[in-house]
């Protein structure tokens, strides 16, 4: 029994942010436990170089180009991997900005940026992927990608943080309302990383944000992408099929302490 | 594809020990461990439980010690873990299971009733994660350790109260466990099942009523109680490398129950 929990072998699944950082993780980790992954990010070439990787180790994928905050673009990225997968039973919806910048200077812009991408567009690629799996009748797993900063206030991540925080109670509010269709809802909330997402790179490799992880997470070091990786397969698999609704922390301890 | 073949799940080489894992969720984790890979020392108080445990593992390939103890006393829990690294040369793994179901209105509770509950679901929990994290600590190679705590840990149930202030410090427990043992490449985390088909030892007149059947269909999203194998992915998940970055989280695996 136990050596076919994590397998997820005939299983189609989309990435959203699959081109780089944790997405690119994530499709590779999916791959290896055996689903056909569907890369969807905006830059092209970023997604054909993570298909080409994982056909390179015998896995299969393949590149769709997809604006996530567009909902045409969603639901035809949807349709197309309905069309060649014959089914759609994972997704992972990963994309997101993290502008990082005191409260105080946070424009009515950047608002609607950090809102419209990390939790907007992650309620329309969950609303669309549920509509799928309901037609479907035969249940799917969901898997959106959160933050520590959804629980524990970081320095600078306000307004990321207040879109996280929706991700989480999004994620309860789905998995209750598709529980009777068999569709699985979880989170999984990394904590400080070795990846930067768009936006964050000039804030995230400061002597000050060494200092908070040294302090803050008990590692004292940051997780590494194939380490967020191992936790989406679980809560993809059979391995976690009693688990919906819940944001699981990936952190080293961030949100413990 | 297999778990031993997607190696980040596999716990080849790895030795566990699961107290509680003579009947219920631990006989099924220590069944899941073996299967992993792990060589798996099934701990409880009786003895026909264990070895009825380990024989099924052995007959199902896998490699399991019996060992009946009591956990409420400390020399004993001692000897589990040397019994461990006697067995089977080593300690990587130790899933924290033992406990005890108890139902009573919080008004009712005795002296004698409050004290059995402590000593048992948090007392001795906190004796057996020590010892393996002492053993652990000394061996230098780091470790998971894993407590079953309980969705009552989380929210509040009818007449619950001491196991719920149990539970409730064992999830502390385990932030304070990862807190100070990180430093030492020790992961600890929780798995906190909702209903299960499975009752615990005193909880069995509270759950099989229609009453609760109805409670749970009610209460619980996925509409249904859990099944003792449902415990066995998470908590290889938590002892494995794929959980490497994981350490001091509280995991409901309860169909839902504490999102809603």
């Amino acid at each position: 029994m136990a050596s076919s929990l994590f397998d997820l072998s005939g299983r189609c699944a989309i990435v959203t942010g699959a081109g780089r950082g944790l997405g690119a993780a994530m499709a590779v980790a999916l791959a290896a436990a055996g689903a056909h992954v569907v890369l969807a990010a905006r830059t092209r070439i970023e997604i054909d170089a993570v298909a080409a990787r994982i056909a390179a180790t015998g896995g299969s994928a393949h590149a769709a180009t997809c604006d996530a905050t567009d909902r045409d673009q969603v639901a035809r990225l949807i349709d197309d991997t309905a069309k060649r997968c014959g089914s759609l039973d994972i997704m992972v919806i990963n994309h997101g900005v993290g502008p990082a910048m005191p409260l105080l200077e946070v424009t009515d812009d950047d608002l609607d940026t950090v809102i419209g991408v990390n939790l907007a567009s992650a309620f329309l690629c969950a609303q669309l992927a549920g509509r799928r799996m309901i037609a479907q009748g035969r249940g799917g797993a969901i898997v959106v990608v959160s933050s520590s900063a959804s629980r524990v206030a970081c320095p600078g991540y306000g307004a990321y943080g207040a879109s996280k925080g929706g991700v989480d109670q999004m994620v309860r509010q789905l998995a209750r309302e598709w529980a009777p269709h068999d569709i699985r809802v979880n989170a999984v909330n990394p904590g400080y990383t070795d990846n930067e997402m768009t936006g964050t790179a000039d804030v995230h490799d400061t002597p000050e944000v060494a200092r908070f992880v040294r302090r803050f997470v008990p590692f004292g070091r940051r997780g590494r992408a194939g380490e967020i990786a191992g936790p989406v397969v679980f809560l993809v698999s059979d391995a976690a099929s009693y688990v919906t609704g819940h944001s699981l922390f990936v952190d080293g301890g961030l949100a413990a302490v | 594809m297999s778990i031993r073949h997607h190696r980040i799940f596999d716990l080849s080489g790895k030795v566990a020990v699961v107290t509680g894992g003579g009947r219920g969720l631990g006989k099924a984790m220590a069944a899941g461990l073996a299967e992993a890979g792990a060589a798996v020392v099934v701990a409880s108080r009786t003895q026909a439980d264990v070895e009825a445990s380990t024989a099924e593992i052995r007959a199902a390939g896998g490699q399991a010690l019996a060992f009946a103890f009591d956990a409420t006393c400390r020399g004993q829990c001692r000897h589990l873990f040397d019994a461990a690294i006697e067995g089977f040369g080593g300690l990587d793994i130790a899933v924290v299971n033992h406990g005890i179901g108890r139902v009573c209105p919080a008004v009712e509770v005795t002296d004698e009733a409050l004290a059995e509950m402590l000593d048992v679901n948090l007392k001795s929990a906190f004796v057996v994660g020590q010892e393996a994290a002492r053993r652990m600590v000394e061996r230098g190679r780091g470790g998971a350790i894993v407590f079953t705590s309980s969705t009552g840990s989380l929210v509040a149930f009818d007449a619950l109260a001491t196991y719920g202030a149990a539970k409730g410090g064992v999830d502390q427990m385990t932030r304070h466990f990862a807190q100070e043992l990180a430093p030492h490449g020790i992961r600890v985390n929780a798995v906190n099942p909702g209903y299960m088909e499975h009752h615990m030892r005193g909880a069995s007149d509270r759950h099989e009523t229609a009453q609760m059947a109805e409670e749970v269909r009610l209460t619980t999203p996925m509409a249904r109680r859990g099944r003792a194998e449902e415990m066995v992915g998470p908590v290889i998940f938590l002892a494995s490398e794929a959980a490497s970055f994981v350490t001091g989280h509280v995991m409901p695996v309860d169909g839902g129950y504490v999102a809603i």
